[in-house]
């Protein structure tokens, strides 16, 4: 019995981390989403490309892991708004549909993960200089790159969200994801405002992608599993809600690693496309959504 | 050369692929982020009952159809519900819960590890080993599933299909069952991906996970994107090219992996530049090359007015009865206790201020928005809860106010989609009564340039419909609506928006309806318009109906006209 | 209202404008002008193009042929992000208000090309106390109040910007007789009391007579007609123009 309950707080606490990282994600690109209702699947190629940008950093030039950091932070960005102002802006010029944009998105993927694979080879790469020590509480173990995930995912989404509500320009994007024609009678450039998204939005998949090769490795194709994971988070807990992808990127963590107490061993590394799944027919509107 | 008959066993396998999806995404718009899995379904299907079972061959092609199909249909179900993006997410997630339990699921799959030594297909005793010894079999099914998605495609079905694509909602509107479409078009793609993965998994003897990643998936959509949608012959050029293009960089001496990703970059930058520069494809829907080539002129003889007759189901002097229908949305009142009638082969009007609700009552009529009370009779029959298609159906259509063509179809098109109970719509007529088909079809085509004659527009039949005018849509609108064989046509609009010589044209068609028996309720702006068409006219304001009568006398009404035109002040 | 604080020369002037949706042409050439302090009306039946003639003149829509010029300079080219800043303000038939926001949040938005924090600290004050029913509620999220209120706020957004021309679409769509009264009193007054030159679309011809100068009558994207609101009053009865 104890022993039990000692696992599943040890499942929780798995939970609480992946669902934070999740929650960063999410709320990364549920920003660009809400606002641009591009289906931004090359978001995963932000996130790899940014990472490769902290392993040249740490690696290759020496720099310590805070320049790392920086770096991933820079070069998502940059990317970011290099894939707003290069693709999708041309592709909105001629009004291309939904869809198209999304094949577009795809297509920018697929060709920039064998770019990475081409350039730095297959292997995974680390990114030192973390010096990573154990913590236990109670029956509960993790490590301190666990907790600075959930340190640092959280410290980031707590400042966009207050930048979102108390800035001019944070003001500007809500509005723009509220109602885009009023916002442009107002006097909202939108194409600002699309830039701005993106800027932000890549800013923090890349720092979310230095986290993850803290704890796993960094790949070529290492962004599709978390952004799956981001459009998960966004889709349970309503589109167009940062709390509510917040919400989202928990219940998911905590699905996913809570779920084996109670599901056979072969479900665990589906459970969050069945959760996806199940709520999608049950309630499209997300868990949290308003309709 | 063996290598090379094994490229084309390879570049027909995929075609099949690519036209399973071609019928989801080209045809019926549906994005499937799932083809890979489903490809793996079949695959895995075959595999297993031949490993476990040890069925023979071509009986394990129909349990990986059988199974696909299932599958797929499946998917389905929620997906009817859901569409654009939601449709991408639910098909992907789809795609990572079959790629994620073939890899976990070992009892059954063998996970990583895979299943060899699947048993190859024999004919008369000998096995077949080798790419050529399989190119046979494999270009026969290539072939067979080109000519069914063809037929399909080219069939009154696929009309329905492009129709849906177009717009779901004007698919409701003629009369057409969208779920049924969507459930058999996401089984008849799953049922062709079953037979790839069928005729993959003996082919190779060996299946792992790999093969059926979501990677396979975002190829196919590319493949199929990039080869043009809705055009068979541009899923060939597509997969030549992609399994093609990529053996030849075999040539050039590099490591495997450096080859794929060379052809993933030459792949995912050609998809970016094709949305920039050429949306449609390389070889687009409506090219000349691989289809058959659009009907000739109609003859010179053809004459509208014969079909415009109205069909006769019922007789008495009401044709719509319609009582106590109420509707809120949240705290708004959008109508209350409407009651109307429709007389016999008249023309009657709402009129009333804009926001009167006007169009909600329309919508409630034909089923669009469900009634919260009332009852709706149509000659006779209780209509109020019946679905927008079977309203239609019964006899009781409408049209919208922002028209709503089907717009990448041709104008024939438009109206010959909307004709009720043609056998070709039907597979099993389709494929086994050839003849009837035919027969049908050459009558439905004649009818619909009769429809168009009507409304003069039938030198303008093989045109695509968005490049219309928006008068001469509005007149295509009205075929279509026509072409439904309702006897109750309820016209959003019909006059608005468009020239006065338009107006006056398109007023004096609804009028001739009428007097050929068929029963018109029409909303309106252009007060003029209603003059000189209405017989009846019914005043709203604030979703009820305050006052009816002839149109002149409403007009004459200083209350009505305070309404419409606000009250004064001071 | 009378045409006394007109000084004759036109703050907008639209020139031969076609515009339409997508291939969709909705409005055929039309020319009119609003001179400085004036409140000129735009009437005719729906679907007539009133709504895309002043999206047009707004820059929500491309002008395909034609030319729009706000105090003597062309403005057809320009962003409406640039209109705001020259002097437009347009206030939408529907979606008026931005619903997921509350309402200080959709006031200060209406004052977004204003970056000096006091400068709109200053005119949401004015605006406040120009529309008391808005103080009252500046917590609540925009999308909870009620449809007058919505109006209200609408209108209040558009004072944000310090207009020099008010574009107001159909403000008194969906609300009931008395709240028609309530928004047409506020215009007038906002009118009176800000010096802000007018075009109006409504379909409300009395209330519109009431505070209009004069009368644009468009009928399938063509204007049929102009007058002043005090001869379209004479006619008493307006059937025939819509």
């Amino acid at each position: 019995m104890n022993a039990d309950l000692g696992l599943a707080a040890q499942l929780a606490a798995n939970g609480l981390i992946a669902g934070s990282l999740y929650a960063l994600l999410g709320v990364s690109w549920g920003l660009i989403f809400a606002t641009t209702k591009i289906f931004h699947f090359a978001h995963a190629l932000t996130l790899a490309v940014a990472t490769y940008g902290a392993v040249l950093v740490v690696e290759r030039a020496g720099l310590g892991l805070p320049l790392g950091f920086v770096a991933a932070a820079v070069v998502g960005c940059l990317f970011g708004l290099a894939i707003e102002v290069g693709v999708y802006r041309p592709l909105r010029r001629v009004n291309a549909t939904q869809l198209n944009v999304f094949l577009a998105s795809l297509g920018f993927l697929i060709a920039g993960e064998s770019v990475l694979l081409i350039l730095f080879g297959p292997e995974a790469r680390a990114l030192p200089g973390f010096a990573v020590e154990g913590i236990a509480v109670g029956p509960v173990a993790f490590t301190t790159i666990e907790a600075l995930w959930i340190g640092a995912s959280w410290a980031l989404v707590l400042a966009l969200m207050a930048w979102l509500r108390f800035t001019r320009w944070g003001r500007a994007i809500r509005a723009v994801a509220s109602n885009p024609d009023l916002a442009q009678c107002v006097g909202v450039d939108r194409a600002r405002v699309f830039v701005l998204v993106f800027a932000v939005g890549s800013t923090l998949a890349g720092i979310g992608g230095a986290l993850i090769a803290l704890r796993d490795t960094a790949s070529p194709f290492m962004g599709v599993q978390p952004v799956l994971a981001a459009f998960i988070a966004v889709f349970l807990g309503g589109i167009g809600s940062i709390p509510g992808a917040i919400a989202g990127g928990l219940v998911l963590g905590l699905a996913e690693n809570m779920g084996g107490l109670f599901l056979p061993g072969h479900w665990q590394g589906v459970i969050a496309f069945v959760v996806l799944f199940v709520v999608l027919v049950v309630r499209p509107s997300g868990l949290f959504g308003a309709r | 050369m063996e290598f090379w008959v094994h490229v084309l066993n390879f570049i027909l396998l995929l075609s099949i692929l690519g036209v399973s999806l071609n019928l989801l995404l080209g045809y019926a718009g549906l994005v499937s982020m799932a083809h890979g899995a489903f490809f793996g379904v079949g695959a895995y299907a075959a595999a297993i009952v031949s490993r476990d079972l040890g069925v023979p061959f071509p009986l394990t092609l129909v349990v990986a159809v059988a199974v696909t199909t299932a599958v797929a249909a499946a998917v389905t179900l929620p997906a009817l519900r859901v569409y654009g993006e939601y449709l991408i997410l639910l098909t992907l997630a789809f795609q990572m819960v079959i790629y994620g339990l073939m890899l976990s699921w070992t009892d059954l799959t063998a996970g990583r590890t895979g299943i060899a030594g699947i048993a190859r297909p024999a004919v008369l005793g000998t096995p077949m080993t080798t790419p050529t010894q399989f190119l046979p079999l494999i270009a026969v099914l290539t072939a067979v599933a080109f000519a069914v998605a063809w037929r399909i495609g080219e069939s009154p079905f696929g009309r329905v299909l492009k129709a849906l694509r177009d717009d779901e909602r004007a698919t409701l509107a003629i009369g057409k069952s969208v779920l049924r479409y969507k459930v058999a078009v996401f089984a008849i793609s799953g049922a062709f991906a079953g037979v790839a993965g069928g005729l993959f998994a003996h082919y190779q003897a060996f299946i792992n996970p790999f093969s059926f990643t979501l990677d396979r998936s975002i190829f196919l959509v590319a493949l199929v994107v990039l080869g043009g949608t809705a055009n068979l012959l541009g899923t060939f050029v597509g997969a030549v090219l992609f399994v093609g293009l990529p053996e030849m960089l075999r040539f050039i001496q590099m490591r495997q992996d450096v080859v794929d990703a060379v052809r993933n970059v030459i792949f995912g930058g050609l998809l970016v530049l094709f949305m920039r520069f050429r949306p449609e494809g390389l070889v687009p829907e409506h090219s000349r090359l691989g289809r058959r080539r659009r009907p000739a002129p109609p003859p010179p003889d053809v004459s509208g007015a014969v079909v415009i007759a109205r069909t006769a189901r019922g007789d008495g002097a009401t044709a719509l009865v319609a009582q106590g229908l109420a509707k809120h949305f949240g705290g708004i009142r959008a109508a209350e206790d409407l009651s109307l009638t429709l007389p016999r082969g008249q023309v009657t009007a709402l009129v009333g201020p804009n926001g009167a609700g006007k169009t909600t009552v329309f919508n409630l009529l034909t089923g669009f928005l469900p009634a919260e009370t009332g009852t709706v009779t149509l000659e006779g029959r209780d209509v109020t809860r019946l679905a927008p298609w079977r309203a239609v159906r019964a006899g009781l259509a409408r049209s919208f106010q922002d028209v709503r063509l089907f717009e990448r179809m041709t104008v024939l098109d438009n109206v010959l989609v909307a004709i009720p109970d043609q056998p070709g719509e039907r597979l099993g007529p389709l494929f086994f009564a050839p003849g009837r088909v035919a027969r049908a079809e050459r009558d439905n085509r004649e009818r619909s340039l009769r429809y168009l004659a009507f409304v003069g527009l039938a030198q303008r039949a093989s045109d695509v419909a968005g490049a219309l005018s928006f008068g001469e849509q509005k007149l295509v609108a009205l075929a279509r609506l026509l072409a439904t064989e309702a006897d109750v046509l309820l016209l959003d609009e019909p006059a608005s928006g468009v020239d006065p010589q338009w107006v006056a044209r398109i007023l004096g068609l609804i009028r001739q309806c009428a007097e050929a028996g068929r029963t018109v309720c029409l909303v309106e702006h252009n007060l003029e318009a209603v003059l000189a068409v209405a017989d009846h006219a019914y005043f709203m304001e604030a979703g009820r109906i305050i006052a009816e009568g002839p149109p002149e006398r409403l007009m004459a009404d200083a209350r009505l006209a305070e309404i419409y035109f606000g009250k004064g002040r001071r | 209202m009378s045409a006394a604080g007109a000084d004759g020369a036109a703050l907008l002037r639209v020139d031969a404008l076609v515009t339409g949706y997508g291939a969709k042409q909705i409005v055929s050439g039309v020319s009119l002008d609003v001179r400085a302090g004036e409140v000129v009306c735009l009437m005719g039946h729906n679907g007539a193009g009133k709504t895309t003639l002043v999206k047009a003149v707004f820059g929500l829509l491309p002008v395909w042929q034609g030319s729009v010029s706000f105090d003597g300079d062309p403005i057809e080219r320009t962003s409406s992000a640039e209109r705001v800043r020259r002097g437009l303000a347009l206030v939408p038939q529907e979606r008026f208000v931005f619903a997921d926001l509350s309402v200080a949040e959709n006031l200060d938005l209406g004052a977004f090309s204003v970056t000096d924090a006091r400068v709109a600290q200053e005119r949401r004050d004015k605006v406040l106390a120009l529309l008391p029913v808005l103080a009252e509620r500046r917590r609540q999220l925009a999308g909870t109040l009620s449809g007058g209120e919505q109006r209200m706020l609408s209108l209040g957004m558009a004072l944000m910007m310090r207009p020099r021309l008010l574009l107001l679409d159909e403000p008194s769509l969906g609300l009931s007789p008395l709240l028609v009264e309530r928004i047409m009193a506020t215009i007038e007054r906002i009118v009176r009391e800000e010096r802000v030159t007018v075009l109006l679309v409504e379909q409300n011809v009395h209330q519109a007579l009431s505070i209009a100068d004069r009368v644009y009558i468009v009928r399938t994207g063509r204007l049929i007609l102009e007058e002043t609101a005090a001869a379209m009053a004479a006619r008493g009865e307006w059937w025939d123009l819509f």
